[in-house]
């Protein structure tokens, strides 16, 4: 067998240049090796003991440490890995990278952790848009399959079997009840907790829910050994994580980066910059749905607990930065409406105020608000924000609130002037020549 | 597990200490310290709460943000503050977020008055709103069926009623369709809401938005008085409220006896009260005259029944008379016809047209309804449908079959509970399936299942472990009659009759002999040759065109009495409405016959109880006080004795490529749902066909076909399935069960 022989040294997932999707490639590259560890009797006990001394946080946004989430499964007979893999996270496209570049890697992440901890059956629940991404992972089981690491027996006559299983387009089938609803052959909804997941879910089963991202960077948290791994991260956050960023840059894409580097690193070095000769006006550090930041963002660690200290959060790890000509009462309208467009009805603060948040912001954006309106929506998402049954409520909230607490001034220049003083530049004004045909929620007609 | 077993929690609720049993929602926990935490989607009848409506939310010490305690349990030392700032900020807001989109029409609603959102909105509401943009609007009102309007404009979207549909009636059929503030309440592709349980949902709606069409814009809340009554229209006796405006029932509500409905009404008890209006209905007596039936008074009614018998007690002896009810008579008629008969000098007491449902014999087996709660099998005996004998019962099965219990059919399936069931077994395995259970519960649904039933539970040890039989009698109280004496042989009053032994045959009921009895044509003929025919129904019925006094009968809503349902539980009917100018009390008709014959009749209905009470074991120590509003079972269940008689092997099935008829009265029949235009569509008049049968016989999904059977003939379109045992040909049929042999053709 092959040593691992990386090629970008301070990389851990995506330590290759181009693609490893064939199998003879990434075993080539040294894949399956920790497979083969596990399937020659690891026991569990040791898995959830790396995992935990390699500090890695689940990477789907709410950062829980993976190894404390693997102990909580409970004992049956009958027990499932359920991937999620619906990224659907505006400003996060890390998954999808990893899956069409190495999805053995995901795959034997899959394997070890489905051969130690003795499960019934993996599904990877992807996001309905990812039809390639669905594909490349089809064939990578193929190949698993015929090289008999999926559906055959191993030394102890274990046998793990995957599942792919396509989505249908909700963002909310991200959270993981909702997702499990959905992969059960139910509504897409949340529900609340308990039972948890790890207790009662797919098919009524305890079940193990992780990130792609997870689950992809356990070969290479036993390949390294977890202290190694963590090593490249902070005390609370082990090894590296793979930053998705777009907006105002220069090289947007997907950057794989220790967590110990600050967000200038990733902004700077990796990305090049705001082009243009732009100002940094922005940054938006987790996804759509973390709080949004200033320039000072820079200099804050890209770590959950660093991020969150700063009043935002990591989130996904989606950083959308935003240059001086955007208008932010626009990302605000743009955001709230997205999740206005996603809320998924069940309960009332998200499906009432989500888009009473946005029909008002609507109104500030086109200038016709009275001034009383801004801080209405402030309260509207006081009222929203920790009332709901899932995140999503919080989701809109949370960085509404900060954009207009941050840059009050624009929202109080809209309602005074009348008009948006930064039509002209702002290069979300596109989306708003008829403000109004972009809310079919707000005019919803008979049906 | 006995009280002292369940764990307990000690918790604070708004300064009060309580203690509770460990997993309780803390929604009731405060229920029980006196404290109301206002709620719309918590219904603990419809499953786990599901936290979708949020009005709940409380402050729990130590938590961060507000928790909703429908899905929040209480836990040991947790400190909760219902009405603290925090707390009323989060249901202020909350109430606020639901008033968004509510039109607020309160003054033309129907819900306005009796509205659980107009109720918290007063209480716990913000008081005005800061909401300045346009309301939503839809369409409205929807009929989602012809018992049910929607309106999406007033729907707060708790999930009550697609819980309804999904988690406790199963049907599947409403359902939420779009999402976000878009999401509204919708028929499964547009079809019209059918099921024999969907009235509850207007029930459950805790706002306007699901009416009844019946009772739509017809009383506004305070003008109306709720009269507690119980349902007569078929055995289960569910509790009922019937809302009386202006002197007329306006609808029929649900009122919960845990023991026996748990709230749930059918459509049939909910929708079919509106026959009481029918055209048809007898609203005079009538003795048949020279120039042929002629309005007659009570007294004149009283006169020629009294005379009849005497005339034919005297000449013909006992043998000459018989009584025939339908089992839609109170226990206080049932005993006046029985002593009216014995004072003339005695006759025959029959009180349905089917042999062997002897109660006593079952006696010793018989369990409650309540107890297929504890049940772990559950067999369903008889080829009629659980939902069609016995409507809430259905409903009962479901709940037990979900929380873990297995269901087996010993009939050919083919019904609504095939698709929960874990099997179906032969008659002949009945046995060793109840023996190996824990805790089994038969549940007997016709007849011949009925008379097998005894031997069937006393062979499997059913009479001394837990576990035992649920039968379910044809007739409404036909428990009752029973008791009181109603136990002669129908077949051997038909040999009497046609022997012309039979003189004088008193019908009750408006399910005859001729519509509802095997071998009508028989009974016609026999009808034919007595000289005197009594009947006494709310409509014409076959057997009333053969009668020389017609004695118009009252409704179950109309008369004030007792009635028993199928665990042998005697509940009190009460008059919600008086009956029609001319149609005359019975008990006072008849107590007038009686003083022709030297007897002294209650006419009194606490009176004649009493009489009731004290003529069978059944009823014995009962008094009005004792039954009371929600009724409690009868003492203590009879030991087993020896060995019940085996019931006669049924009819050989047919074998080969023979099909065979499956014809059962469905749920939805009789002279009050025949009456009921909005029910007819609830009514389903298909031909059930296992699908190798109908693909051996080209008969495709839909097909309209003929099954020419012993009865006679059914025609309608052909459902395949795969669940029906092959060789059954299954449809609903009115008239007494109808088995053996049949041919389907297809329709040209």
């Amino acid at each position: 067998m092959p040593e691992w022989t990386p090629r970008l040294e301070a990389n851990v997932l995506l330590d290759f240049e181009g693609e490893l999707r064939d199998l003879a490639a990434y075993e080539a590259y040294g894949g399956y090796a920790q497979l083969k560890r596990a399937r020659a009797g690891m026991d569990p006990d040791t898995l959830i003991a790396e995992l935990g001394g390699s500090a890695l946080r689940g990477r789907g946004g709410a950062g829980f440490p993976t190894g404390r989430k693997a102990s909580f499964l409970a004992p049956g007979a009958e027990r499932y890995l359920v991937v999620n893999a619906d990224e659907s996270e505006p400003g996060s496209c890390k998954d999808r990278e990893l899956m069409l570049r190495t999805p053995h890697a995901l795959l034997e992440g899959i394997l070890i952790v489905m051969n130690v901890l003795r499960l019934t059956r993996a599904y990877v629940y992807i996001r309905g848009e990812y039809l390639t991404e669905s594909e490349v992972l089809e064939a990578a089981i193929a190949e698993a399959r015929a090289a008999g690491y999926v559906g055959a027996p191993g030394p102890d006559g274990y046998v793990p079997e995957i599942t792919v299983h396509r989505g249908a387009g909700a963002y909310i089938c991200g959270e993981e009840t909702a997702l499990l609803a959905s992969l059960n052959g139910f509504r897409g909804q949340p529900s609340a907790k308990p039972p948890f997941p790890a207790v009662s879910g797919a098919f009524e089963r305890p079940t193990l829910l992780n990130n792609v991202e997870t689950i992809a960077t356990i070969p290479a948290i036993l390949r390294r050994g977890p202290e190694d791994y963590k090593a490249l991260g902070t005390e609370q956050s082990g090894g590296t994580h793979v930053m998705s960023i777009s907006g105002h840059i220069l090289r947007p894409g997907n950057y794989e980066m220790p967590m110990s580097r600050t967000m200038r690193h990733l902004i700077e070095d990796l990305a090049g910059g705001v082009p243009g000769g732009r100002a940094l006006k922005a940054v938006i550090p987790g996804g759509a749905s973390s709080p949004i930041l200033g320039p000072e963002a820079l200099d804050i660690l890209c770590a959950p607990e660093a991020l969150a200290a700063a009043g935002s959060m990591a989130g996904s790890a989606g950083v959308m930065v935003i240059d001086d000509t955007t208008c932010i009462v626009q990302l605000a309208l743009r955001t709230a409406a997205f999740y206005t467009h996603e809320s998924c009805g069940k309960c009332t603060p998200c499906r009432e105020g989500t888009r009473w948040i946005t029909d008002t912001l609507q109104r500030i954006e086109e200038g016709i608000a009275a001034p009383a309106e801004i801080d209405l929506v402030l309260e509207i998402c006081d009222n929203v924000e920790g009332k709901c049954l899932c995140p999503l409520g919080d989701a809109c909230a949370m960085p509404v609130r900060s954009m207009i607490k941050r840059f009050r001034e624009e929202f109080d220049q809209h309602v005074e002037l009348g008009y948006c003083p930064l039509h002209e530049t702002s290069s979300l004004s596109s989306l708003y020549p008829q403000p109004r045909s972009l809310l079919p929620l707000a005019t919803v007609s008979p049906s | 597990m006995s009280a002292t077993d369940v764990a307990t929690v000690t918790l604070e609720i708004d300064g009060r200490e309580l203690t509770v049993p460990k997993g309780t929602p803390l929604v009731l926990a405060a229920a029980t310290a006196g404290v109301e935490i206002p709620i719309f989607c918590y219904e603990p009848r419809l499953g786990p709460a599901i936290g979708a409506c949020r009005m709940c939310l409380v402050e729990v010490e130590g938590m961060p943000k507000l928790q909703a305690a429908c899905t929040m349990t209480a836990g040991d030392g947790m400190k909760v503050h219902t009405r603290s700032a925090g707390a009323a900020q989060g249901q202020e807001a909350v109430l606020e977020f639901i008033l968004l989109n509510h039109p607020l029409d309160c003054p033309v609603c129907d819900k306005g008055g009796e509205c659980p959102l107009q109720d918290l909105t007063y209480r716990y509401g913000p008081g005005n709103t800061r909401f300045h943009l346009n309301k939503r609007t839809y369409e409205k009102p929807l009929a989602i069926s012809p018992l049910i309007a929607l309106d999406r404009e007033r729907c707060i979207l708790c999930y009550r009623c697609t819980r309804f549909s999904q988690d406790v009636a199963e049907d599947e059929q409403l359902v939420a369709r779009e999402r976000g503030a878009g999401s509204v309440i919708a028929t499964f592709e547009e079809q019209p809401y059918r099921g024999r349980f969907s009235g509850n949902v207007i029930e459950l709606c805790p706002v306007g938005a699901l009416t009844s069409t019946q009772y739509r814009f017809k009383a506004r809340p305070w003008e109306i008085t709720d009269i507690p009554t119980v349902c007569a229209l078929c055995p289960t006796g569910c509790n009922t409220s019937s809302t009386l405006r202006e002197g007329d029932v306006r609808r029929v509500l649900s009122r919960n006896h845990p023991g026996i409905d748990e709230g749930w009404l059918c459509d049939k008890g909910r929708f079919a009260h509106v026959h009481l209006h029918a055209g048809d209905r007898y609203l005079q007596g009538l003795v048949r005259g020279p120039r042929g039936l002629e309005p007659a008074t009570a007294e004149q009614l009283a006169e020629t029944i009294a005379r009849r018998l005497r005339h034919h007690a005297t000449l013909h002896g006992p043998e000459s008379i018989a009584v025939v009810a339908s089992g839609e008579q109170s226990n206080e008629e049932g005993h006046a016809w029985a002593e009216l008969v014995r004072a003339a000098g005695g006759g025959a007491l029959v009180s349905s047209g089917f042999e062997g449902a002897d109660w006593d014999v079952l006696a010793p087996y018989e369990v409650p309804i309540a107890e297929l709660d504890h049940a772990d099998l559950i067999v369903v005996s008889g080829e009629r449908e659980v939902g069609d004998a016995a409507g809430v019962l259905e409903l009962r099965v479901r709940q037990a079959v979900r929380r873990g219990a297995r269901l087996l059919l010993a009939n050919s399936g083919g019904g609504d509970l095939d698709h929960i069931a874990t099997g179906r077994i032969a008659e002949s395995e009945i046995e060793t399936a109840l023996r190996d259970a824990g805790h089994p519960v038969l549940i007997a649904t016709d007849p011949a299942a009925v008379a097998a039933a005894a031997a069937v539970a006393h062979s499997a040890g059913l009479g001394d472990g837990p576990g035992g039989v649920i039968a379910v009698p044809e007739g409404p109280n036909e428990r009752g009659l029973h008791a009181l004496g109603y136990r002669d042989s129908a077949a051997e009053v038909l040999r009497r009759a046609e022997d012309g032994a039979l003189q004088m045959l008193v019908v009750l009921g408006d399910d005859d002999p001729l519509s509802r009895f095997s071998e009508p044509e028989r009974w016609e003929a026999a009808l034919q040759r007595c000289e005197s025919v009594v009947a006494s129904s709310l409509f014409p019925t076959p057997t009333a065109l053969w009668a020389h006094v017609i004695v118009p009968a009252t409704a179950a809503l109309e008369k004030e009495g007792t009635t028993t349902n199928l665990e042998g539980r005697t509940q009190r009917l009460r008059p919600v409405l008086p009956a029609p100018e001319g149609v005359h009390n019975e008990l006072a008709v008849l107590a007038a016959a009686g003083r022709h014959l030297g007897l002294e009749l209650a006419v009194s209905p606490s009176l004649a109880f009493r009489r009731v009470a004290e003529s069978a074991p059944l009823f014995s120590g009962l008094t009005w006080e004792t039954i009371g509003l929600t009724a409690p079972l009868p003492g203590e269940r009879a030991q087993a004795g020896s060995a019940p008689a085996p019931a006669p092997a049924p009819a050989a099935a047919a074998g080969g490529d023979e099909l065979r008829a499956v014809g059962r009265r469905p749920l939805f029949s009789g002279a009050a749902v025949a009456r009921s235009e909005r029910l007819a569509f609830q009514r389903s008049d298909e031909i059930v066909l296992a699908r190798e049968d109908a693909l051996r016989l080209g008969i495709g999904e839909g097909a309209a076909v003929t099954v020419r059977h012993s009865g006679g003939a059914t025609t309608g379109p052909a459902r395949l399935s795969r669940t029906l045992a092959p060789g059954a040909v299954r449809f609903a049929w009115d008239g007494a069960p109808v088995d053996g042999a049949c041919a389907v053709e297809v329709e040209a």
